[in-house]
């Protein structure tokens, strides 16, 4: 038997998530939260298996939820619900440690293998597709674009994340307290973040230049 | 007032002031200077016209920042013009472009009193260059940010609503016996299915899309939607994984296992629908399957052929076989680098 917990701000997400996991007699729906705060004040007590993150959340978001999870429950398996493309959605999943992500489209099949998968303690990012995404985002970064702005720290700090460690085995890494390493983390969600945006105005802008 | 029509006021009142027979404003564009703006009998022709920085008044006007009077203009526009007197548009210690008087040939020079009076009407035009050009930029930001708070409500609201509807048909699916009842139900699920990918799309396009990060994506569909329009095939596709990590050599393979497999379902098969997965794990794998008849003509077989070949080239394999629906079923698989 496999205890699933959800977290996704939108009620309506987690009843037809838990209907589609209920149905399947290995899966078990053993509690759920709206909010990251929420779901940080329910987990510890209820230690389910599996927790369904969605990434976008009203109180934080689910990389970091993900991470603060996992750095005080180490056995804790975290699949990542998100509906943005599978780059964004892979990278979001690497970065919280996560042990596989799940594009919201629909696929009912996929979400509940995913989730016994995941339960099971098999990581659905271990593979060449991840790996190649995380070597790319290694090289735009060291590239030094005007988009790439992270300081050798948050680079080492990267590669830590892509090794799947846990704030707190970071921490212990860099002789860091375990808030600093949380700060470094939040610092650098938001650089790739930033990155990508700022990626995406320039092309618009560009776009658009080539039209006048 | 609109950009154009301040410049066009501009210069025309500068020519009348400084006593000029044409009066030109013009804007760098790479290392030329283009006429936007002109005053005078033989305005319409100068409009648009480009000449050098190098070797003319209006060049060495904007390079040095300092006005210049000269008895030419020199090239493009020397020749219907003599006397000339070019003053920068300056906005700080920037310069924006330069503001040219000319005279017909054998009038005379402008004498030096003329110079303050064209500075003064260049200050105005670079002002509304100026305000013209804060504007664009502001207004992008404002539709940057526009389609981001778009992008977020179709993501945060409407997404999320057609995902639980879906997951929750799907589950009423699986306690459904009747099988008439369960196939359109799952019809259902796949057009939902297919609403959600649009809306992605979406979301996608108003983000701008990070160079190149769904480029293969993109390809494929287009590629599907081409060979499958208007043919009466339904086409189901699905696409999982970081497409975007897949090397070039990669991706014109894909496209033409796609074109030929998805090709010949439409040309052979007599097939009602068929269905394109590609996954992107730790290979690349593309399988095409249609609910046809499963008969290939001769021709069929150089077409596969060709993709076991691009298969083996790249160390992967390629197999075909009859589908559960009776048509064919075919799996192109190559290990990612």
């Amino acid at each position: 038997m496999i205890g699933v917990f959800l977290v996704d701000d939108h009620e309506v997400v987690r009843r037809g998530v838990a209907h589609l996991l209920e149905a399947d007699p290995e899966l078990e729906v053993v509690g759920e939260a709206g909010t990251a705060a929420q779901a940080m004040a329910r987990i510890p007590a209820l230690r389910p298996d599996v927790a369904v993150l969605d990434v976008r959340l009203p109180d934080g978001n689910g990389v970091e939820l993900c991470r603060d999870l996992r750095s005080r429950l180490p056995g804790l398996h975290c699949l990542m619900l998100t509906s943005f493309t599978d780059e964004q959605a892979m990278l979001d999943a690497i970065l919280a440690g996560a042990g596989g992500y799940v594009i919201k489209d629909i696929d009912g099949v996929r979400l509940v293998s995913a989730v016994r998968d995941v339960g099971s303690g098999l990581s659905l990012l271990d593979n060449r597709a991840a790996a190649a995404l995380m070597a790319k985002l290694r090289a735009d970064v060291a590239a030094d674009g005007p988009l790439a702005g992270l300081s050798d720290r948050e680079r080492e700090l990267l590669g830590f994340i892509s090794d799947g460690l846990t704030n707190r085995q970071i921490a212990a890494r860099m002789n860091l307290a375990e808030k600093t390493v949380k700060n470094y983390v939040s610092r650098l969600l938001t650089k790739l973040g930033m990155q990508r945006r700022t990626q995406a105005a320039v092309l618009a802008t560009r776009l658009r230049g080539q039209r006048r | 007032m609109t950009e154009g029509e301040v410049l066009r006021l501009v210069v025309v009142r500068a020519r009348e002031l400084i006593g000029a027979d044409h009066v030109l404003l013009a804007l760098p564009e790479r290392d030329e200077l283009v006429v936007v703006a002109g005053a005078g009998r033989a305005e319409a022709a100068f409009d648009g016209r480009r000449f050098p920085v190098d070797g003319t008044i209006g060049g060495a006007a904007f390079r040095t920042g300092k006005p210049r009077r000269s008895v030419t203009p020199g090239p493009g526009l020397d020749e219907e013009s003599g006397a000339s007197l070019a003053v920068p548009l300056r906005l700080g210690d920037a310069v924006l472009g330069v503001l040219i008087a000319l005279r017909d040939k054998g009038k005379p020079v402008f004498s030096a009193d003329r110079v303050p009076l064209a500075t003064g009407f260049a200050e105005q035009a670079a002002l509304a260059v100026h305000t013209a050009r804060e504007q664009v930029r502001r207004h992008e930001l404002d539709l940057l940010n526009e389609r981001d708070r778009i992008a977020g409500e179709l993501h945060d609201h409407v997404i999320q609503r057609l995902f639980a509807v879906g997951l929750s048909l799907q589950t009423l699916g699986r306690s459904i016996e009747a099988p008439e009842l369960r196939r359109r139900l799952t019809d259902c699920v796949e057009d939902l299915q297919e609403v959600v990918r649009e809306i992605r799309g979406t979301i996608f396009d108003l983000h701008g899309d990070p160079a190149g990060a769904t480029w293969l994506r993109r390809r494929l569909q287009q590629a599907i939607d081409e060979l499958t329009d208007g043919t009466g095939v339904r086409a189901i596709v699905r696409m999982s994984g970081p497409l975007s990590v897949v090397p070039p050599e990669l991706a014109a393979h894909a496209e033409a296992v796609v074109r030929e497999a998805v090709g010949n379902t439409v040309r052979h098969a007599k097939a009602r629908s068929v269905t394109v997965a590609v996954a992107v794990e730790n290979e690349l794998s593309i399988g095409v399957t249609d609910d046809g008849t499963g008969r290939s003509p001769e021709s069929v077989h150089s077409g596969l052929a060709a993709l076991a070949a691009r298969a083996a080239d790249a160390g992967g394999t390629l197999h075909v076989q009859a589908s559960p629906e009776g048509g064919t079923s075919l799996l192109w698989s190559v290990p990612l680098p």
